[in-house]
């Protein structure tokens, strides 16, 4: 039997029979490529919007999130590393569910959409697929939470099915791509720019890590990038590391630098960024980027208060804020 | 031990196709991609040996949870 080549991600393993690619969960069986974890999500949870985080997509709305093992990318950061950094047969619990019995959860948990998040869903993109479009046929959503680092074509297909992405941004070097994350910063904008292009309503989120990547030169560079490339009104999540996997050598995030990182980003002409992970701080609401309203109040991922109006609208000034409301 | 085989399991495979292998192993449904993700390219080769996770209903999970980091 020969090698088959994944070609799913930038890495383009070739795959020996019997052998796995890099994300452990796409195999070469019997000289063909398959999904391992396809129908068996290891996490399954109901989370709110703002979790994952999506802070103008459907606020406060409640959300199936399922994960499965695997993953194409290897951060030494990783806040769910026992899942992402292990293949389907090492996890303890694996969890049978079909795309149909994923969306009969939805429904029954009152949840407005499912998220494919957790490890990245790109290693278990034909269960998303398949998920998803059955679940659009019901009416629900579909939220991705994706490091985006996934080759060009598979991702237009996703895109199809796909309303709304947190894209992760993890830095703006391909040295930290290939040092912190095995992996590389092209693909990645490459990803975040077709997003865009396919229109799913997309946030990106860029974990500070003290020492690592807090850099605010580099994070000014990167939200002018951002500016330039995926609008002003694109929101950026600036959040707060913790000590996770193998960088637990090092700090949480000071605050501070967390609020003079969000400084940068709007001083270059961003309109919504906000603090995450940092809970009750004030760069967790929404204001409204002309005459300063606070639109949304949230708190830890809760939503306490929401001013916008029906049509997602700043109600004193009437500026249309980005965003899908209903 | 090579990242890039399957580690836990991979002696189970076996050229039997995916029915037969579904029922050994430890995952009961797999899938067939899309023929433009897979191109043939040369020889290869198996190796591991394995354990197994528990297999539980979707009515199993502890769907609610105190929320801890965002994602």
């Amino acid at each position: 039997m020969g090698k088959v080549v994944c070609e799913l991600c930038p890495r383009r393993c070739a795959i020996p029979e019997g052998g796995a690619g890099d994300c452990r969960v796409r195999v070469n069986l019997d000289g063909r490529l398959r999904a391992t974890t396809y129908g068996h999500p290891s996490a399954v949870h109901v989370d709110p919007m703002e979790k994952k985080p999506l802070y103008h997509f459907r606020p406060g709305a409640r959300v199936l999130s399922i994960g499965t093992a695997g993953c194409n990318l290897h951060c030494r950061h990783c806040q769910n590393w026992q899942l992402s950094q292990r293949g389907g047969e090492e996890m303890e619990v694996l969890y049978e569910a079909p795309p149909e019995a994923v969306v009969a959860l939805a429904e029954v948990q009152g949840c407005r959409a499912i998220a494919y998040t957790y490890n990245d869903p790109i290693v278990f993109y034909e269960y998303v697929l398949d998920t998803a479009e059955q679940a659009r046929a019901r009416g629900l959503a579909n939220v991705l939470v994706t490091a985006g680092y996934v080759n060009r074509e598979p991702l237009r297909r996703l895109c199809a099915v796909v309303d709304a992405v947190n894209t992760d941004l993890k830095g703006f070097d391909e040295r930290f791509y290939r040092d912190v994350c095995g992996a590389s910063l092209k693909p990645v904008l490459d990803a975040l720019v077709t997003f865009r292009e396919e229109g799913v309503w997309q946030e990106v989120t860029h974990l500070v890590i003290p020492t690592v990547n807090d850099d605010l030169t580099m994070i000014r560079r990167m939200a002018r990038w951002h500016h330039d490339h995926l609008g002003a009104d694109t929101p950026l999540h600036l959040s707060r590391f913790q000590p996770m996997y193998r960088l637990r050598n090092l700090p949480p995030t000071p605050s501070e630098v967390l609020v003079r990182a969000r400084e940068e980003a709007l001083d270059v002409g961003l309109h919504h960024v906000y603090i995450g992970n940092l809970f009750g701080h004030e760069a967790e609401s929404t204001h409204c980027p002309r005459d300063g309203t606070l639109l949304i109040r949230r708190s830890g991922f809760r939503v306490l208060e929401n001013h916008l109006t029906e049509d997602g609208r700043c109600p004193v000034c009437r500026e249309r804020i980005a965003g899908v409301w209903s | 031990m090579s990242r890039n085989r399957v580690s836990p399991g991979a002696a189970s495979f076996s050229p039997t196709g995916p029915e037969n292998v579904a029922r050994r192993r430890f995952l009961p449904c797999v899938l067939l991609l899309p023929s433009w993700l897979v191109a043939p390219t040369g020889p290869g080769e198996c190796a591991g040996e394995g354990r197994r996770p528990q297999i539980l209903p979707l009515s199993a999970a502890r769907l609610y949870r105190p929320h801890g980091l965002s994602g």
